[in-house]
């Protein structure tokens, strides 16, 4: 598992490197920030959608809820009206003598605008009075009729039919009123006996539908008006309900309680609210479609299409130039550092941001650094390939090839062979020594050995103007030593110092162990030079000074090559007192043979 | 490379931003419509009066567009005898951007609602047949009225009494006891011809030397079939006594007449107002005295000529004489069986 | 990277450039089907409850309706309307033709391109005109088989006007098919509107059956002053409600007129947004004395109007 994690992550960084800082900045900027914005958003809408939700739900059921008083209210109306006649009217005057139909008219007058007749009957149906004045039909059925027999069945309330058309009264003029007839049973006294009539009031339909009409629920939502058994007394579309092009859910609706409810209904869920009007057994229902998108129009759409995609241009140039300005720098500095690389400038960038600038002024500093080392390193190993050359040069020196040839061809002639012979192996050995080009390190023993072959010739050729010995301690002949250190001091000492010797010429060359270090003397009893000619010996000389008797391998040769391989604190020092002698002193470190890098 | 998308881009995200903005406001869509919209709210649709009104109006409308090109489009509206109502109409005409409204309205004490809409649309009212009262047309200079002189109407009811009473006292005065025992039936209690026509053709009456005696009155709403109820009341009560029916309108009369039929009687002394087609056929089958031709269609020619003047920024004083209370009188006479010889 | 990212950018712009250009124009555009249309019906005798579902539709939907009903069933002037109300700027127009053959042949040649909608008889139109009307046929049918339940022995007699529309006859067709079905033959005559006419043609038969196939005979008949006490009839009219209540009238095959002006409008409205809307079935029932009060027979036979 961890390792799976690990890969992941190592696929996310390995994709990180590969894409460029910039391209990850900027996809990062813009996900994220469209990411934010989204989240929020959506975060915003849903919350709002739900408290815009509760918001028109409470509104529905308070719009609901006025309906239901403004109802409330005008059916006691119509009560009170209804008992005012009964009561004030019907009771207790006796019909034969008191003017009941003008106080019926006055009624009537006062309430018509919702009142369309008021009728009083006797129990067998006759027609006692009626405000306004009208005719009654032939045909028309009073005692079969529902709100006469409901009436006199419950004397103690007061009836509300369904809305119907009526149809008591003539109407000569082919014009029908929808109305609600209330009705009660009223006690009529006629001279000394009282009998059950029942009042009829007959209520204008439109007075009710007058409180619905312009009721609007939120989302096209609107208020209907039931019995308590369902059946429909107000509804917007009532006429479509009737002939069955529209359908409602009114059954189910006059099950439910007061509150509100959810439900489903041809496939779209609704909010029902009910309330339930005093008295009647009626039921006010609000019914209120539950969108869940309000982007319902084409136009809404294109329109949150077109805002997100402005959103969306914006972040994409805004984190373009972001973006750009954080990691133009960077790219620069790679660029420059690329070009610095590939040797085509040798400039850094410096710019941007401050940890870019230092960043391209560090690498400055370390390229140039580098260019140093590198100069150095390149101007030692020119030194050694001189040094090289010069060993090499000088190891094939024609003069010192010439004179020992001369001299090997005078003691052939001399009829000397021995000698001859002699030089001739010592020529050889010599040769053979320096002329190993590949290694540089040798064993102190066969840089004296060369030294010997080189003395043993120059003794010959110098007519025993000389005398040399060798001396090493047992313990420095394996230590490591630099090829041709000790030939060109010899070499040296012999041109300086042995040239006005007659025979009292004396080298000694002595290599031992002190300190732990190795020394290497040679010591001559030469003429021996001033402080001027000692310095000037060790200073690196100019190619016109180039000691073309010997191998050519000045002091200053050797002691930069002493430096170089083996640090600064060894190297070669001189000891001079002028007619006393010379002394060249080498200073190494004891390092036993093989140990030694070779290079 | 960098900078020159930039200045592309940055020009087009201004147009953009520009757009989504003005795109957010709604812009209204200008209908470019030259037709004269005439909106004509009655109070009811069942009156025969308003109704035979209107059907003149909508003739003199067409023959107009026929003679001279321009298209007007009148929508009559039953207001269902609903101020409220009413008040919805006038918002919804006013919503379809109607020119002019010609307004019959309900309760005459109620116009504010119609007056203050149509004053904030700044579209001109032409009432007619049920005058507001003066303090409400005096609100607004684009409120006007047409419509009958009451008194007038009143006067020339009477006077169709009077001079069947003079050509045969007898044919009015049945007993001959030298007094007319007479029934009124009136109209509306609100509405402000009925307390006219009453007061002054009783008046116009009794200024001509008459002898009146009145012996019932009662408040048929301008409806035929009150009216006929009543009558019949008042016929089973006083049964021959009547000698005169006086009615505030035509319809009633009609009622009245209705009555006498059913119950076989022979009564003619019946008199109305308004000259609606029925009213003028009772009048010619003798079962009318007479009937007042409030001359509905000099009053639909009067709305429309008003109306008309008023949409298109004319002069309403052009072609009727406006009075200074704002409106417009019709002329009327009387419609009798002689003057119809 | 950056190429990828400018060709994004220029995406999105050209997206976004392209949905502003739209919203622009449907915001700009003279026909915004949001707005208010304006419909125009030309039906010469507006039956009063058609008229009163073509209100209600008007403000259910927000139409802004002409009502031209003075041409007097000359079709050249319907015609002529029809050609002005379009030059005016109709969305939509409903009519009931005087003559349907003859204006589906000019509507067809004056290549409208309004909305037609039609009542009372259908016109044929290439582009289709939704045709809103009751069953003629089964109307006919259903009053045939009333007729066969209460009186089969007597014989029948249909009452028709000259000329009758194409709609009357289809309504006679599906009747004396009925018949034909049952074995009864059915006389049909043609008839004045007039009492006179009408009480003569009948005179010779007194116990007969008598069947209309539309209203505009019955008031001649009802108050002709005879009894002729087996009257059926097709279509209601608030001047017969007398007639019916008292059972002189034994039978009505009714459809809800308030529906055929409601639904015509509103297939008009559907119709300017999507042409070539389906025809419109309106329900037929039977009612007689016993049910014109009770629902739904009261509703469709009385409109709630107040």
């Amino acid at each position: 598992m961890q390792e799976k994690n690990a890969d992941k992550g190592s696929r996310l960084a390995s994709l990180i490197t590969r894409s460029g800082i910039r391209y990850t900045v900027y996809v990062t900027f813009t996900a994220i920030a469209v990411f934010a914005v989204a989240l929020t958003g959506i975060i915003l809408y849903l919350r709002f959608s739900t408290q815009l939700d509760s918001t028109l739900l409470n509104e529905s059921q308070m719009l609901v809820e006025q309906v239901n008083q403004s109802l409330s209210a005008h059916l006691r109306n119509t009560i009170r009206l209804s008992n005012s006649v009964t009561y004030n009217v019907v009771k207790n005057q006796d019909i034969t003598q008191s003017d009941i139909a003008s106080q019926l008219q006055l009624l009537y007058n006062t309430h018509s605008d919702y009142a369309e007749s008021i009728v009083l009957f006797s129990d067998t149906g006759e027609m006692l009075s009626t405000a306004p004045p009208a005719t009654r039909k032939d045909g028309a059925d009073v005692t079969g009729a529902d709100w006469f027999r409901r009436a006199l069945g419950e004397a103690e309330n007061l009836h509300f039919s369904t809305p119907h058309v009526q149809n008591l009264f003539v109407d000569s003029q082919n014009k029908y009123t929808w109305i609600v007839s209330l009705s009660c049973a009223a006690e009529i006294t006629r001279g000394k006996s009282t009998q059950q009539g029942v009042l009829l009031v007959d209520i204008k339909y439109s007075s009710i539908s007058e409180l619905f009409d312009n009721i609007t629920l939120p989302n096209a939502g609107y208020v209907y008006l039931i019995d308590a058994e369902g059946n429909i007394i107000y509804h917007p579309q009532h006429q479509l309900l009737a002939s069955g092009i529209l359908t409602e859910n009114n059954v189910a609706a006059a099950q439910l309680r007061d509150g509100s409810h959810t439900m489903e209904y041809n496939g779209a869920t609704q909010s029902v609210i009910v309330r339930s009007v005093g008295y009647t057994g009626w039921r006010i229902i609000g019914v209120v479609p539950q969108r869940g998108l309000t982007l319902d129009s084409q136009q809404n759409v294109l329109f949150v299409i077109m805002i997100f995609c402005l959103f969306f241009e914006l972040v994409i140039i805004i984190n373009g130039y972001l973006s750009s300005k954080l990691t133009d720098p960077i790219k620069k500095l790679e660029l420059s550092v690329q070009e610095v690389e590939q040797g085509t400038s040798s400039d850094v960038y410096v710019g941007g941001s401050y940890e870019i600038e230092h960043l391209g002024r560090s690498i400055s500093r370390m390229v140039k650094q580098l260019r140093k080392l590198t100069d150095d390193i390149v101007e030692e190993h020119e030194q050694k390939q001189k040094s090289e050359r010069n060993a090499l040069q000088a190891q094939i020196n024609p003069h010192f090839l010439y004179n020992t040839l001369d001299i090997i061809i005078w003691m052939i002639e001399k009829k000397q062979p021995e000698e001859a012979v002699r030089i001739v192996s010592a020529l050889a050995k010599f040769f053979r020594l320096s002329l190993s080009g590949s290694k540089n390190i040798i064993t102190v023993q066969d840089e004296l050995e060369q030294a010997r072959n080189y003395l043993l010739i120059q003794e010959m050729r110098y007519k025993n103007k000389f005398t040399y010995r060798i001396d090493a301690s047992a313990d420095v002949l394996q230590l490591s030593i630099i090829k041709l250190v000790v030939q060109p001091i010899v070499e040296n000492s012999i041109y300086h110092g042995m040239e006005f010797m007659d025979g009292d010429g004396e080298i000694t060359i002595s290599a031992y162990l002190e300190n732990g270090d190795l020394y290497v003397v040679v010591r001559d009893n030469g003429l021996g030079m001033p402080p001027e000619t000692v310095e000037a010996l060790l200073v690196q000389p100019a190619r016109a000074h180039v000691n073309t008797k010997g191998s050519g391998i000045g002091l200053w040769n050797v002691n930069e090559r002493i430096k170089l391989y083996f640090g600064g604190a060894y190297g070669l020092s001189i000891q001079s007192e002028p007619d006393e002698g010379t002394a060249v002193t080498l200073h190494l470190p004891a390092i036993p043979f093989g140990e030694m890098e070779d290079k | 490379m960098k900078k020159n998308l930039w200045k592309i881009l940055l020009p087009l995200l201004l147009i953009a931003l520009i757009a989504v903005f003005l795109s957010t406001c709604d812009a209204q869509t200008e209908p470019v419509d030259d037709t004269i919209k005439l909106g004509v709210l009655v109070y009811s649709g069942d009156d025969t009066f308003i109704s035979n009104m209107m059907t003149s109006l909508k003739a003199i409308a067409a023959q107009y567009e026929q003679d001279t090109g321009v298209r007007i489009n009148v929508s009559i509206l039953d207001s269902k005898e609903s101020q409220a109502t009413q008040n919805d109409l006038v918002t919804r005409c006013l919503s379809l951007d109607y020119d002019v409204l010609c307004v019959n309205l309900v309760d005459r004490t109620d116009a504010a609602r119609v007056i203050d809409q149509a004053r904030d649309a700044d579209v001109p009212v032409v009432f007619f047949n049920r005058e507001p009262v003066q303090s409400d047309l005096k609100k607004w200079d684009k409120l006007y009225y047409v419509g009958a002189d009451a008194r007038e109407s009143a006067l020339l009811e009477a006077s169709i009494i009077i001079n069947a009473y003079r050509k045969d006292p007898g044919s009015i005065d049945m007993n001959d006891d030298g007094v007319v025992q007479y029934v009124i039936l009136e109209g509306e209690s609100r509405h402000q011809d009925t307390v006219i026509r009453t007061e002054v053709s009783v008046q116009t009456l009794r200024d001509s030397g008459m002898k009146l005696e009145k012996l019932d009155g009662g408040i048929a709403n301008w409806s035929r079939n009150q009216a006929a109820a009543l009558a019949e009341k008042y016929f089973t009560q006083y049964g021959e006594q009547i000698e005169l029916m006086l009615c505030n309108n035509d319809d009633m009369a009609l009622g009245v007449a209705d009555t006498v039929e059913r119950l076989g009687l022979d009564f003619h002394n019946i008199a109305g107002i308004d000259a609606t087609p029925a009213g003028m056929a009772a009048v010619d089958a003798g079962k009318m005295l007479g009937t007042v031709s409030i001359g509905y269609e000099g009053q639909a020619q009067a709305i429309f000529d008003l109306a008309y003047a008023l949409a298109t920024n004319g002069d309403p004083a052009e072609k009727h004489t406006i009075r200074e209370d704002r409106s417009v009188r019709v002329t009327q006479y009387v419609y009798t069986a002689e003057t119809q010889k | 990277m950056g190429r990828i990212e400018k060709t994004v950018a220029m995406i999105v712009m050209i997206v976004l450039l392209t949905l502003i250009a739209i919203l622009i124009l449907q915001s700009v555009s003279p026909d915004n089907t949001e707005g208010i249309l304006s419909v125009s019906v030309l039906v010469n005798d507006l039956n009063e409850y058609t008229r009163l579902g073509m209100d209600k539709a008007a403000l259910d939907y927000n139409l802004d309706v002409h009502y031209i009903s003075d041409f007097g069933h000359d079709p050249v002037q319907q015609m002529t309307l029809i050609q002005r109300e379009i030059t005016n700027g109709v969305n939509a127009i409903v009519l009931e033709p005087a003559d349907a053959a003859y204006l589906a042949e000019q509507i067809e040649q004056a290549h409208i391109s309004v909305p037609i909608i039609t009542i009372g008889d259908p016109v044929i139109l290439s582009g289709g005109a939704a045709h809103v009307s009751p069953d003629n046929a089964a109307l006919g049918r259903m009053l045939a088989e009333r007729i066969l339940t209460d009186e089969p022995a007597l014989p029948y007699t249909i009452l028709m006007e000259y000329e009758s529309a194409p709609h009357i006859l289809e309504r006679c067709a599906g009747m004396t098919t009925a018949f034909a079905a049952a074995g009864k033959t059915v006389e049909c005559r043609f008839v004045e509107n007039e009492p006179r006419s009408i009480a003569m043609q009948l005179a010779r038969r007194p116990q007969t059956v008598v069947i209309t196939l539309d209203e505009t005979l019955l008031p001649a008949l009802c108050e002709g002053g005879r009894s002729y006490d087996r009257l059926y009839a097709i279509g209601y009219a608030g001047n017969i409600r007398t007639y019916l209540e008292s059972g002189y009238i034994r039978a009505l095959a009714v459809y809800s007129t308030f529906d055929e002006g409601y639904l015509s409008l509103r297939a008009a409205e559907a119709s300017i947004r999507t042409p070539a809307q389906k025809d419109v079935e309106l329900s037929a029932l039977l009612v007689d004395a016993q049910s014109m009060y009770e629902l739904p027979q009261e509703l469709i036979l009385f409109p709630i109007s107040k």
